[in-house]
């Protein structure tokens, strides 16, 4: 027991000791070196649309700059890239010699070895002590990791003998995300090089900035989508009080949906909302940007569909409330069993492209930094100075209301068959819908569908008499 | 065929005013300037079906309407079941429940299916359960020979279902009179027969009709009075025979000869 610990003791002082000569072996020479060349700096580019981040697998370009020490004459340094870096066929390198301020005209050649990741310059002249050695490496990729990654390699005296060149200091880097490396890769074929070849193209759709710029977009597609899915609903018993209101004979309702609906649909979103957003805080009342947006939505939307459900109210034919009266009913379960539940039919393809037009109209919070869509898609256009993150936007709102569009217009073909103002076409299932109607329509020589009363017969009778007795005439030879 | 009419099976009304259900008394209603009514008097008996004839514009139509108040009256007084409906703080809606209406348009309620069309107001004004609705529901529909088109929509029915459906929907009130403003008129001639059937049928059962209407067939078969109007005034009025074989006023003469 006691002499194991003892043996174990001794082994690892043992193994410390020659840890320590191994270690002072190796990196005896650089510590020499070190008055080489001083390495002072590194830094790489952020390539990074919206952020300072030095993405790792992503083209960058990588600064390093070293002093020639005392009494040493430098002919060619050599780069040694951190494991996982890569140059590729566009990669270049520029080495710049500098006095103090002053730059010198050394010649030299370069060489940029992709196997090794090492980037070489020889100078036809030894660069002496003092001068600076300043070493640009464009479109060359770090890897793709999360931390510090530094530069190593090594130079040639002129003498002939080669040292290694002092550690760097660090390059930070993020790693780049699944998009980012798409986006790279893309950057490398030859059909998005030749795509982007094209001003236009590159200018507008640009392939790499629409992968990149997918992810940012779509979340302010979400943050659109939440706007007008929570303010569209809560227009809609604003719109039907607003539209109960105006079809009221209360001249007090009246007066106020009028003067709701006329401020509202009287002036643009645009300033309501800038009035919302800089008026209420002036007043004291600050609230979260995204529910005051949605109250903003909500109080605009309301007013476009008080008109719109009046005016569905309104088309309801007058026999349908004759109807529902004659049965007893009175005027509140007329309007809430018979006349509220066939407007709603018929205004789903209005309330359709109000939805849409909503939608749309939250781009308009952008201007008072509600972080939407677009001001998403715009932060992106600052950065790049590309028109891409825009198109991505478009198709982003398009997906939404074109599929709406599209299913409202059906709903407005079905809802005109339905009243009969459409003649059915035949090869559709038109049983369904249009048949009494259409048939009637054709065949009824005297009066249309439900809106005209007994009061515009017997108003127009007095004026178009003769035709109206030849027509009942027809009828009567029916018995 | 000429069918029997219910009168002769049943003990047939008395003549005198007091047996009138409906009493329509100096009836007069302006649109404006315009008299559509000038002074209208008709008797109708428990258990009559009356006919009334005449041209478009003569006023038939806001005769009937006057009577379940969807117009009213600018002056005179409508009795029904003995009750003066044109004074003020009557209960419109009850009223109605017992004057039921079919009108030429049918205005069925286009977003529910012919049984809901005839439950609503079962269950919204008479309070009905909703089985008890529905079982009415069924019965009145059989009754017009459509229970096998319940679950239909109006836009799925024919305009003769719909009128039916429509006539369903106000004897589920069972009312004690019932209002037809031209129920036919705005049908295809092929299915005006199904309707007619029905009313027939109904009227078979003693229930008491007003019916608008130009189906001369019809009123010379079914009717126990028939009312001739003409510009807001009542111009003739008597039997089927009396009207038909033996108009008095010209005018009469003149419509008739029209149709014949």
């Amino acid at each position: 027991m006691h002499a194991s610990d003892l043996k174990t003791a001794f082994k690892k002082i043992f193994g410390l000791a020659f840890a320590l000569i191994l270690v002072m072996s190796i990196s005896g020479p650089i510590i020499q070196q070190a008055s080489g060349i001083s390495v002072d700096t590194t830094t790489a580019r952020s390539n990074e649309t919206s952020t300072n981040n030095v993405l790792g697998d992503t083209p960058t370009r990588v600064t390093w700059e070293g002093v020639v020490d005392e009494g040493e004459q430098v002919t060619q340094v050599t780069l040694q890239m951190p494991e996982g870096s890569q140059f590729t066929n566009d990669s270049t390198m520029r080495p710049t010699v500098l006095d103090g301020t002053r730059r010198l005209d050394v010649g030299n050649t370069t060489n940029i070895d992709q196997h090794n990741s090492t980037a070489t310059v020889t100078f036809d002249q030894p660069l002496t002590q003092g001068q600076r050695l300043r070493i640009e490496l464009y479109r060359t990729s770090l890897p793709n990791v999360d931390g510090d990654v530094y530069i190593t390699g090594s130079y040639t005296t002129a003498d002939g003998q080669t040292h290694e060149l002092a550690q760097s200091p660090g390059i930070t880097i993020t790693r780049a995300s699944t998009e980012e490396r798409i986006s790279n890769w893309l950057g490398e074929q030859s059909w998005v090089q030749a795509w982007n070849s094209n001003t236009v193209l590159r200018l507008f759709l640009n392939p790499q900035l629409v992968v990149t710029s997918i992810p940012t977009v779509a979340y302010g597609w979400l943050l659109s989508m939440a706007l007008v899915l929570i303010g569209f609903p809560l227009a809609v018993p604003l719109g039907l009080l607003g539209s109960l209101m105006k079809v009221s004979k209360r001249r007090l309702f009246n007066g106020l949906a009028s003067i709701y609906t006329g401020l509202v649909r009287g002036t643009p979103l645009f300033l309501q909302i800038y009035i919302a957003f800089f008026g209420l805080p002036l007043m004291g009342v600050n609230m979260n940007q995204y529910v005051l947006a949605v109250l903003v939505l909500a109080f605009n939307s309301g007013a476009y569909m008080t008109e719109i459900i009046r005016a569905g109210i309104q088309s309801i034919p007058r026999g349908q409330e004759e109807a529902a009266r004659s049965l007893g009913m009175n005027h509140f379960q007329t309007t809430f069993s018979v006349i509220i539940p066939e407007t709603v039919r018929r205004i789903v393809p209005t309330m359709t492209n109000e939805f849409i037009l909503l939608y749309k109209d939250t781009s308009l919070l952008a201007a008072v930094g509600v972080m939407e869509l677009m001001l998403y898609s715009r932060g992106i256009v600052a950065v790049t100075g590309n028109m891409t993150p825009y198109m991505v936007a478009a198709v982003f709102y398009l997906i939404v209301t074109l599929p709406l569009t599209h299913v409202a217009t059906k709903f407005e073909k079905r809802l005109a068959i339905a009243d009969g103002n459409v003649a059915p076409t035949p090869k559709k299932k038109h049983h369904l819908f249009g048949k009494k109607n259409a048939t009637k329509k054709n065949d009824e020589p005297r009066l249309p569908l439900g809106s005209k009363d007994e009061l515009a017969q017997d108003a127009k009778s007095q004026a178009g008499k003769d035709t109206e007795i030849a027509v009942e005439r027809e009828e009567g030879l029916h018995d | 065929m000429i069918r029997h009419k219910h009168s002769q099976y049943d003990a047939g009304p008395a003549a005198h005013p007091s047996d009138s259900i409906v009493s329509i008394q100096h009836l007069k209603k302006s649109f404006g300037d315009l008299e559509v009514l000038r002074d209208v008097n008709i008797e109708v008996k428990k258990g009559h079906v009356t006919v009334v004839l005449g041209p478009s514009g003569s006023g038939k139509s806001t005769m009937l309407r006057c009577i379940n108040l969807l117009e009213e009256p600018s002056g005179g007084h409508i009795l029904v079941e003995g009750k003066d409906i044109t004074e003020p703080g009557i209960n419109v809606n009850k009223l109605r429940e017992h004057v039921g209406m079919v009108f030429q348009n049918f205005n069925l309620f286009p977003h529910l299916t012919a049984k809901k069309n005839v439950m609503l107001a079962q269950v919204k004004v008479l309070k009905r359960s909703k089985e008890e609705a529905e079982q009415v529901a069924m019965e009145q529909l059989e009754k017009v020979g459509l229970a096998n088109r319940a679950d239909y929509t109006p836009a799925q029915l024919s305009g003769g279902q719909q009128q039916r459906v429509a006539i369903a929907r106000a004897l589920a009130m069972h009312p004690h009179v019932m209002l037809f403003d031209e129920p036919t008129s705005a049908l295809d001639p092929e299915l005006v027969r199904d309707v007619l059937d029905v009313l027939r049928k109904l009227a078979d059962t003693g229930m008491t009709m007003i019916v608008v209407t130009h189906e001369m067939q019809f009123a010379r078969d079914v009717s126990n009075h028939v009312v001739f109007m003409e510009n807001g005034l009542v111009v003739e009025e008597g039997t089927p025979s009396e009207v038909f074989d033996h108009p008095k006023s010209q005018r009469t003469k003149d419509f008739l000869g029209h149709l014949d």
